[in-house]
């Protein structure tokens, strides 16, 4: 749409400063236990760095998209502490051990309250937060209580909860979580990352409180609708 | 009299969109001494808030015209405004129940400001907002916006939140906005100054008699050419509708602070102090100096850039492992003190030398882990032309992931 010009008779016309400026934050909760291990974990860290490639392309998202990743096997731990998405590490992640959900999770969602809290406090207007879940097992502790959190968090309006399903993932537990699980079908990233992307340039074009169209999935990414 | 002007823009992100525009305003002018004016912000995920904006603004406006000439001291215009708050919102639900409709698809925000010569009566609910030009030539918000922690405003059916009062400074203009334009007039890089947080100039571009000289042209005159610079403002700054109403009444003397006080801040300076502060707090790591996010900052830091994320892949361990390799370095240097007191005490006995060779410990790599002004006494030329009967009148008039075929 063109932008009409103000023709200003006089030089006393002001300027409009920003009222503010917008962040979003973004958490990957990834699953590197051992059934990760080799092809699976390589195609991940392969998706991740190309992710942040693709989306560093563009301006506007990259100016405001903050970017964290939580690794979580039987423990957790945050591989990448929130930064611009410019300055996210290489990742190269390694796969080892069991699955567990819960305490990744809450960290995560511990991670999103904490970073809108900040953006608001410190007058930046914040999106919506998206935390980004994915595993290619089922979790060996109870996610009953986790899943209401999200679901509380979900309701309030507070974060938008994504989870992919990876090989043998446990559709059941995911749909737990959440409503809305896609399915990887294979393990190359590429498609589910370049999705992602296209989400967070569709996010970044719209206002905070906005509720953004997303982009069609693609190639071998799909909804997840199997029964449970 | 009291000059009043106001423009309302469609944002430019309901029209890409296709959404009507959500503002309404409205403004009545009773005689030469009152203005009554209302300004309302339908929501934006509220189907119908569009009607509910424009009933708030209708049914409040003509509530307080009816009824303010009675008003005898100020309680009874509060009292009149506040029942003019409870009149719209029965409106609503009127409107609503007939159409057969959920309420809160006509949840909207609704700020009224009564004007009585140079005293100012509001009440206020929700994200738009009053600012007044005092007698005392400053700028200053009347209202706070109304939002919970996450954000999110408060509409006009939590009456509880609703804030009625009468203006504690004599005032000679108002300004009432919703919440893209009002936003303008705060940036965030003076936002927080405990001084003046407001864009004066701004706000005297809109409010300012003399530079208006709305006397000359007229109020016609002055609502084109904001309506024009509104409309020019990019999207960037501010994609919603955009309403401002203003009243201006010339015959109140009004002071003039000191020069700089209206002059334009250094909006660079200002930014770079505002991203460097605010870039240490949100990303201490990346700050070579920082020891913690609540650590202070400098007159002159810069990020660490010096090794950009894309270089230089660092192998990022998974949970477990991590901690089975502390557990190693926890054991690796008792080992070694054994074994050296075992190799002393074999090498003290025995006949054989000890070469010396064979301990090597590695250290674990850790893992990356506002200006005062000056007030003159200078009053601005007025004229005492009160003139009660003359009354005029006018208004303006979805998340969801496509899914292709294959998913059903």
């Amino acid at each position: 749409m063109q932008q009409k010009r103000f023709d200003a008779a006089s030089s006393d016309v002001p300027t409009i400063i920003n009222a503010g400026e917008s962040h979003m934050a973004l958490v990957f909760v990834l699953d590197v236990s051992g059934s990760m291990n080799g092809r699976p974990i390589e195609a991940l860290n392969a998706g991740l760095n190309q992710f942040k490639a693709d989306v560093c392309k563009d301006k506007l998202t990259r100016d405001i998209l903050d970017v964290a990743v939580i690794q979580f096997n039987d423990s957790f731990s945050v591989a990448q502490d929130f930064v611009p998405i410019e300055y996210m590490d290489h990742m190269q992640l390694e796969a080892d051990g069991a699955t567990k959900y819960t305490a990744p999770i809450k960290e995560a969602l511990k991670m999103v309250d904490e970073r809108s809290r900040f953006y608001r406090r410190s007058g930046t207007e914040p999106y919506k937060p998206w935390i980004i879940f994915a595993s290619d097992g089922a979790p060996h502790d109870d996610i009953t209580a986790v899943a209401h959190e999200i679901n509380d968090a979900q309701t309030a309006g507070k974060v938008r909860f994504l989870a992919l399903g990876v090989g043998n993932f446990d559709s059941k537990s995911l749909k737990q979580l959440t409503d809305v699980v896609l399915r990887l079908e294979g393990t190359d990233f590429t498609h589910f990352f370049n999705w992602v992307g296209k989400s967070m340039r569709s996010v970044s074009q719209s206002a905070p409180g906005e509720k953004p169209p997303l982009p069609a999935l693609e190639g071998n990414v799909y909804r997840d609708t199997s029964d449970i | 009299m009291i000059y009043t002007y106001g423009v309302s823009l469609p944002g430019t992100y309901h029209i890409k969109h296709d959404i009507v525009c959500q503002d309404s305003f409205m403004i009545i002018q009773l005689g030469k001494e009152i203005s009554i004016a209302a300004v309302a912000d339908g929501l934006g995920s509220a189907e119908h808030s569009d009607i509910g904006s424009k009933i708030a603004v209708t049914v409040t406006t003509e509530h307080c015209r009816q009824y303010i000439a009675t008003a005898k001291k100020a309680s009874d215009i509060l009292d009149i405004i506040r029942a003019a708050f409870f009149a719209a919102q029965k409106a609503i639900e009127k409107e609503a129940a007939k159409q057969d409709h959920a309420i809160e698809h006509y949840d909207t925000t609704l700020t009224l400001a009564v004007l009585i010569r140079d005293t100012l009566y509001y009440g206020h609910s929700g994200d738009s907002g009053i600012i007044a030009l005092t007698t005392q030539g400053r700028y200053e918000p009347v209202t706070k916006q109304q939002r919970d922690p996450e954000g999110r405003v408060f509409p006009l059916f939590f009456t509880d939140k609703w804030e009625f009062g009468r203006y504690s400074e004599k005032v000679s203009g108002v300004l009432m906005a919703t919440d893209g334009m009002l936003e303008t007039f705060f940036p965030i890089y003076i936002k927080n100054d405990p001084v003046s947080n407001i864009h004066v100039s701004l706000a005297q571009f809109f409010m300012d008699k003399k530079s208006l000289r709305i006397d000359e042209v007229g109020q016609k005159a002055v609502e084109a050419r904001m309506k024009e610079y509104m409309e020019a403002i990019p999207d960037e700054k501010v994609n919603d509708d955009k309403t401002i109403v203003v009243l201006i009444n010339p015959s109140i003397r009004t002071k003039r602070q000191g020069k700089e006080y209206y002059q334009e801040p250094d909006w660079a300076e200002l930014k770079r102090k505002h991203d460097e502060a605010w870039r240490r707090e949100a990303y201490p790591g990346l700050f070579k100096d920082a020891k913690s996010p609540a650590d202070p900052a400098p007159t002159s830091v810069s990020m660490d850039t010096s090794t950009p994320a894309t270089t230089e892949p660092s192998a990022t361990q998974p949970p477990h492992k991590s901690k089975a390799r502390k557990a190693l370095y926890a054991v690796v240097p008792i080992f070694v003190v054994l074994a050296a007191t075992f190799v002393w005490i074999y090498a003290a006995t025995s006949p054989e030398e000890y070469d010396g060779n064979g301990y090597h410990t590695s250290q674990a790599a850790e893992p990356p882990p506002t200006p005062a002004t000056q007030q003159t006494d200078e009053y601005e030329d007025y004229e005492n032309d009160i003139n009660p009967d003359e009354a005029s009148e006018y208004a303006p008039e979805q998340e969801h992931i496509e899914e292709r075929d294959d998913q059903a």
